[in-house]
């Protein structure tokens, strides 16, 4: 298990490398980039649109808008995957929202697979993570678990107020302020 | 002391980091993102905060078609740059190499008349060829190829002036229209020695539209634009 740790930390240390050389507009380092982090990336977007063709086309312009970007990534202020997942997720919201409705739902396969539960790390994996994932599953564990799951699923599938009201079957007004309450407890603990 | 109702604002950039605004509220929360440089670090700080999460999604493997679309898209971003950049530069060069090209024509195509520095085009001018370009190396380096179309605009002449037979190796000719539009390949050069290319479609006025010649993967560009270096550009004018 101890090997899992080291060879993330390792993984983590040659995706910085690689993130210089994007930033450096090197297309090599682009196509290590891509090998290492699109699967990954496809599946936050998966996540969020729920349709293959629209996941494919955000990918693309997730990797374009990392070409371009690459240079402003701040190593002090997140890993790269993290850096990275930011700018799918954000792209596959924009992406929902943008279509005024949500989408109509993909195939059967897809919808299976998407249902599953949210990810929530086991204790195995969770040596394989970084410390600012460890420290932040530590913090949703803490706070009221009904808004921490709320959370959860609104991040992992792209969900805004009405559709989290929709999906839970509770009124808008309880999920905006458990969402609030705990994304409020979440700060104060991951500051303290 | 941190009460949950103490900061407002940051409320907000964590609600627009997870996802959860729609309407209005996201509208104005997208515009203080833009206004406000504090606010937009806010959201910043939390999207970060948040993308912690996905490091327990599983990967799922894109098509293997998504990275040839993206590849072929960098490649054409950065050839366009690289196009502008050499165009841009060509068009300061003005009228006076135009010239110097035209009097180079006149040299090169009728080697028996001495070329007229006053009024170079006339030495060049023919009922077979109403265009010439001299395509020369953006910088003002060296002449590259003397450039002749014939009268109906179908077929192309391109004369190697300074190119060795490994420097002419895997060239493309391009030509740039005047109206902004993406340049349109005219086809490959043939190493050593001119190389005439027939059937072209060139612009039904050809004023003011480029020649240019980069250098490409053996068998042309792969993306219908040009992906390498640019070695050189030429103004097409009436001869």
């Amino acid at each position: 298990m101890r090997g899992i740790a080291m060879t993330t930390d390792l993984e983590r240390e040659r995706l910085r490398k690689t993130m210089v050389g994007v930033a450096r507009q090197d297309r090599i380092a682009m196509g290590d980039l891509y090998r290492a982090t699109s699967g990954k990336l496809y599946a936050v977007c998966l996540r969020v649109l729920r349709d293959e063709g629209e996941a494919e086309e955000v990918l693309q312009e997730v990797y374009l808008t990392v070409w371009n970007k690459a240079g402003s990534y701040d190593p002090g202020k997140a890993s790269p995957i993290a850096w990275l997942s930011a700018i799918a997720r954000n792209r596959a919201i924009d992406r929902l929202r943008s279509s005024g409705s949500r989408m109509v739902r993909g195939s059967a396969s897809i919808d299976t697979v998407m249902d599953a539960p949210d990810p929530s790390p086991d204790a195995e994996a969770q040596l394989g993570q970084s410390e600012d994932s460890q420290r932040l599953n530590a913090c949703l564990k803490g706070i009221n678990p009904e808004h921490a799951a709320l959370i959860r699923r609104a991040f992992f599938g792209g969900l805004s107020y009405s559709d989290l009201a929709e999906a839970a079957g509770k009124p808008l007004g309880t999920v905006k302020t458990w969402i609030r309450k705990g994304l409020m407890n979440l700060k104060v603990c991951l500051e303290s | 002391m941190t009460s949950p109702n103490a900061h407002p604002q940051d409320l907000r950039a964590a609600e627009l980091a997870l996802g959860v605004l729609e309407g209005s509220p996201l509208a104005e929360a997208r515009a203080l993102t833009r206004s406000d440089p504090d606010f937009a670090e806010a959201v910043e700080t939390w999207e970060l905060r948040l993308a912690a999460l996905t490091e327990a999604v599983e990967p799922i493997a894109p098509p293997d078609r998504v990275w040839p679309l993206i590849r072929a898209r960098l490649v054409r971003e950065a050839a366009n740059d690289n196009f502008w950049q050499s165009i841009d530069v060509w068009r300061g060069l003005t009228a006076a190499s135009v010239a110097v090209a035209a009097a180079c024509l006149g040299i090169l195509l009728a080697p028996h008349q001495m070329p007229t520095p006053t009024t170079p085009p006339a030495v060049v001018a023919s009922a077979a060829s109403p265009y010439v370009a001299l395509v020369s190396a953006p910088d003002g380096g060296p002449s590259l190829a003397a450039v002749t179309v014939d009268a109906s605009l179908r077929r192309i002449v391109v004369t190697p002036v300074a190119l060795t037979e490994e420097q002419a190796r895997s060239l493309e000719l391009w030509v740039v229209p005047a109206d902004g539009t993406a340049p349109r390949s005219l086809g490959l050069l043939k190493a050593g020695g001119p190389t005439v290319i027939s059937d072209i479609v060139l612009p039904v006025d050809a004023t003011g539209a480029a020649l240019a010649i980069s250098r490409e993967p053996e068998g042309g560009s792969p993306t219908g634009a040009p992906t390498g270096p640019i070695l050189g550009v030429g103004a097409l004018t009436k001869s």
